[in-house]
């Protein structure tokens, strides 16, 4: 019964997928299980986890946000100005919160009440917030915080580096709002029949902004970290953090027609690209090499999720 | 007028740098043995990382050809890597602290900014290990806030660069004031 | 009279996994003749007839055509013998011509370019002989459904096909469009074409097939000549057992729970009609008749209405869905598929969609709050699974409209609005919905329902209104009338036909 269970869950594909290269790179390099690669792993993952649960929220409405490089990028721009202007951490970094969920915001309002294709909509935003990111730091890095908000990048609390802190912390309220409240439990009606949604009055409108609205959070949360971890803030910043949080998620068996998927599913595939990029490196691919290789080991994931449900919907 | 003219030079001036670059390079490295007094013989093989920035641009592949080539004329292994992209300084950083378990004897990094690598260099200085910095700098004060270490850099100073020029043609168009109206 | 057997299917076995889909199949088909295939949902029609087409691989048994076996049989082959599948769903292309989409795959080629006039001359021809009197070059999506269907019938005759599979054809179809259908069929048998016709409806089997062939849990319970069999004689085939269509039972009207006065839209004309407790009111029309509009009105989907909409005597001044629902009405809509279910979820979710106070307690899910109510209600509606997290899609028709039934039993609306209950659902299924419905409004609720089955609503309504080009062209008490008398005010133009008499 049991077994059945395991191989119907949607996490099943990206489950084995990691298992599999665990073992792997455990016998590729004698390195690979040491204490530090592991935490090094956490550590590295951290963000791309963080970035995964928003999106996740996003993918099963059957929406897509590609925007989220770019909404990292002006929330670490903008705190990084404040601090350097001597204004407050905490105040800088509840700026650089509030400016992700305003992005998130106009997402989901553009998204939800003109109900333009999401698609669209976010390809937009991405140049918009790039741009604005741009022009407001005149395409200079921004350099040199207090030590305060350093930590939350490079800091550890008994040998555990705070980010892996803070993505636990995110992943445990996530898993719960996704799986036990209102927001998760619309957000995955509107994905699977927005029509059967409406007709039983419930506000789609509002769920849709909501969820919109906790990606651009997470996206804060996720620049917050990096800005710290990297003392800078680039305005250049990593565009393609979007496509691999989309990756990781898609990767877990969420649909992008939306109705299916986890927050767990989500981490799971986060930490599979996590452990790819690790391994490679620790292996000597050169960077081309490991994009070619996560585009392969993508498929894998999708296929044998392919696999799965066509099995589950023969029984 | 005179702007095009200068970023004219600018460009001769670089170019024949290029040109002479072999031959610099030869005396560049007969200058640091004769400085060292030779390379020290060892039976140890060392082993080096390099990080550059990214290999999507000639100059960082030129300078990986380098980093090979000096590795075989000075009998050392090195293994060069960069970042996916270059404005990826999270990446470049995830990079660096992967490699730090890899057990190397030293290391060569190219940083994306000032900063973004200094975390993964502090974690080397507790572990005694080396780090160059070449072709572009970490900056001195936050590294030593991060209790980094930095034990040598071998960085271009492009302003200084930019200024040699400009100083050259100022001096040589000095008394042609009809130019300067222009 | 005796006929040429043109093709014999004998002893076809298949199983799936867990399933035996097919035992010992036998059928036989004679030249140019229309063949009924019937069976409840699941009894293995739609599997015969894709091992017939080459779909499906069979475990056992042979098919013969034209006396000779077929040893290899695949979708191309079966074209190439002269077998062709009209599927439930179009297979045209949209955005191509009549011409071309007759033509797909056997171009008329001159000197290596495609001859469009060849093409649009030989299609025309066909399309005469069908009595379809519209250029050739005409957009397939400019098409009724009836007609694409049309196009999909002379694209196999155009390939030369003898036998034409049509599988629910009358699907999706309005009344008049099923007339032409059968006209298309009776050419069809004056080409001496013959035809394997699978439908749910018992009234056109009986019009328009010469024999039927009946099948019960993937078994061959019986081929008739159609005009020795009675329908209850092949319902009873079907479900294997005498359905009792219940006595209606003699209702008491009590309060008026809704009234509609003066209902006006770009649709629908001045309707005017009342709902007291415990009845059950039918509305008759025609496909486009108007009938879904005063649902839409009613529910809050449509807010730009002339008119008033009492419920329990309060006046609707700001209709939505969400004040709807508040007000105890619940609405079952005619595609359960886009606009009913969430087909990815379980069942438990699909039944407590609408429900806020009930299951969520300060935003949060008390997930056995949910799983009590859903147990409770899909037992009451009489589901075939206990498994509240069964997923959706996976459910047959029936089930699926229990499911949306049990929706709003669940959150105990008092006003049922009921879009074509009963559309593509088995005739057990179909018995016991209208049962449901029933026995739900002699416990002091009513409700709406709206259909072109008429027999339907002769069983379930206490009163019909019957509507035409979205004005009521007349009410009855539902006694002493029939299918008939409905079908000709239905099909009265908006009444155009009495005001001239």
């Amino acid at each position: 019964m049991k077994k059945i269970n395991f191989f119907r869950a949607p996490e099943f594909g990206v489950s084995v997928a990691l298992i599999g290269l665990f073992i792997l790179m455990s016998f590729l390099s004698p390195l690979f299980l040491s204490g530090y690669n592991l935490i090094n792993i956490l550590l590295q993952s951290s963000t791309y986890m963080i970035l995964s649960i928003g999106m996740t929220f996003v993918i099963v409405t059957g929406g897509i946000d590609l925007s989220v490089g770019s909404i990292a990028v002006v929330s670490g721009i903008l705190m990084a100005s404040l601090m350097k202007n001597g204004v407050n951490v905490y105040l800088a970094i509840i700026a650089g919160l509030i400016i992700s969920i305003f992005c998130g915001f106009i997402n989901g309002f553009l998204v939800s009440k003109i109900s333009l294709p999401s698609f669209i909509v976010t390809l937009a935003t991405m140049s918009i917030f790039q741009g604005a990111a741009l022009i407001f730091s005149g395409g200079l890095p921004i350099y040199g915080f207090p030590k305060s908000f350093s930590f939350l990048g490079i800091g550890s609390v008994l040998s555990v580096p705070v980010p892996v802190i803070i993505a636990l912390i995110c992943i445990i309220i996530s898993v719960f709002v996704f799986k036990k409240t209102k927001i998760g439990h619309y957000a995955l009606a509107i994905g699977d029949n927005r029509q059967a949604v409406k007709m039983c009055g419930i506000n789609i409108f509002k769920y849709e902004m909501l969820v919109y609205m906790i990606n651009g959070f997470t996206t804060g949360i996720a620049a917050i970290i990096t800005t710290a971890r990297l003392n800078s803030a680039e305005p250049l910043g990593s565009m393609s953090m979007g496509l691999d949080a989309v990756a990781a998620v898609v990767m877990s068996g969420t649909s992008l027609s939306g109705g299916t998927g986890s927050v767990t599913g989500a981490i799971i595939g986060s930490l599979l690209m996590g452990v790819l990029r690790n391994g490679m490196t620790l292996l000597n691919v050169q960077s081309y090499y490991q994009n070619l290789i996560i585009g392969i080991v993508i498929l894998i994931a999708v296929f044998i999720d392919k696999i799965r449900n066509d099995y589950s919907y023969k029984k | 007028m005179k702007k095009y003219l200068v970023v004219f030079l600018v460009f001769i001036s670089i170019f024949s740098i290029g040109l002479s670059a072999q031959s610099a390079f030869e005396r560049a490295k007969n200058d640091v043995l004769t400085e060292l007094g030779g390379p020290v013989k060892t039976n140890k093989v060392y082993r080096v990382g390099a990080l550059e920035i990214t290999l999507a641009n000639p100059f960082w592949v030129t300078m990986k050809e380098g980093f090979e080539a000096a590795a075989k004329d000075f009998g050392f292994k090195i293994d060069v890597v960069a970042a996916p992209s270059e404005g990826d300084a999270s990446a470049q950083l995830n990079y660096l602290e992967t490699m730090l378990i890899k057990g190397y004897d030293a290391l060569c990094i190219s940083p994306i900014n000032p900063f973004n690598l200094i975390p993964a260099v502090s974690k080397a200085t507790q572990r005694k290990i080396p780090v160059i910095a070449v072709g572009t700098y970490v900056d001195p004060q936050a590294a030593e806030d991060a209790g980094a270490k930095i034990n040598g850099m071998l960085a271009v100073d492009f302003e200084y660069q930019g200024k040699l020029p400009g100083q050259y043609i100022a001096e040589k168009f000095k008394d042609k004031k009809m130019l300067k109206q222009q | 009279m005796e006929k040429r057997t043109i093709l014999s299917v004998k002893n076809i076995c298949k199983s799936f996994p867990g399933v035996r889909a097919l035992n010992n199949v036998c059928f036989d088909l004679q030249e140019g003749e229309v063949h009924a295939l019937l069976g409840e949902n699941g009894a293995g029609k739609s599997t015969l007839i894709k091992i017939i087409f080459g779909l499906l691989k069979k475990d056992s048994g042979e098919i013969i055509l034209n006396g000779k076996e077929l040893k290899i049989i695949s979708p191309l082959k079966s074209y190439e013998n002269g077998i062709a599948l009209i599927p439930q769903e179009r297979t045209l292309l949209m955005h191509k011509s009549i011409a071309e989409n007759i033509f797909l795959g056997l171009e008329p080629m001159k000197n290596k370019i495609i001859s469009k006039t060849a093409m649009i001359n030989k299609s025309s021809e066909l399309m005469k002989s069908f009595n379809m009197n519209i250029a050739p070059e005409t957009l397939v999506s400019e098409l009724s459904t009836g007609m694409q269907q049309t196009v999909e019938i002379i694209r196999a005759i155009n390939r030369k096909a003898k036998i034409v599979i049509m599988d629910e054809p009358t699907g999706g179809l309005s009344a008049q469009e099923v007339k032409t259908l059968f006209e298309v069929i009776k050419t069809l048998k004056e080409k001496n074409i013959s035809v394997i016709y699978i439908s749910h409806r018992m009234e056109e089997i009986f019009e328009i097939s010469e024999r039927i062939t009946i099948l019960r849990d993937g078994e061959n319970s019986g081929t008739y000549v159609t005009q020795s069999v009675t329908k209850e004689k092949v319902i009873e085939m079907m479900a294997g057992k005498k359905i009792s269509s219940s006595e209606r039972k003699e209702i008491i009207p009590g309060d008026k729970v809704l009234e509609v006065k003066d209902l006006s839209t770009s649709k629908i004309k001045n309707i005017n009609f009342e709902l007291r407790k415990g009845e059950i009111l039918g509305i008759a029309g025609l496909l486009g008749s108007g009938r879904t509009e005063i649902f839409e009105c009613i529910y809050g989907i449509n807010r730009n209405y002339k008119g008033k909409v009492f419920i329990n005597s309060e006046e609707c001044t700001n209709p939505s869905v969400n004040n709807a629902i508040k007000h105890g009405i619940g609405f079952v809509t005619e595609d359960r598929k886009r606009t009913g279910l969430s087909l990815k979820s379980s069942v438990a979710k699909n039944i407590t969609l609408p429900m806020k106070n009930e299951i969520f307690k300060r935003g949060i899910i008390n997930t056995k709050n949910m799983k009590k109510i859903s147990s409770e209600y899909s037992e009451k509606v009489g589901l075939n699974t206990k498994d509240m997290s069964f997923i959706s899609g996976n459910l047959s028709g029936g089930n699926q409209q229990k499911v949306l039934i049990a929706r709003w039993m669940a959150k105990k609306s008092g006003i049922l609005l009921l879009d074509e209950p009963t559309v593509g659902v088995d005739v057990n299924a179909k018995q016991e919905i209208h049962n449901l419905i029933r026995n739900y409004c002699s416990e002091n609720n009513a409700a709406v329902v709206a259909s072109s089955d008429f027999p339907e609503l002769l069983d379930v309504c206490s009163r019909i209104i019957v509507i035409s080009e979205g004005k009521i062209v007349k009410e009855f008490e539902n006694k002493n009338i029939d299918e008939k008398i409905l079908l000709e005010y239905a099909t009265s133009a908006g009444g155009k036909i009495y005001e001239e008499n």
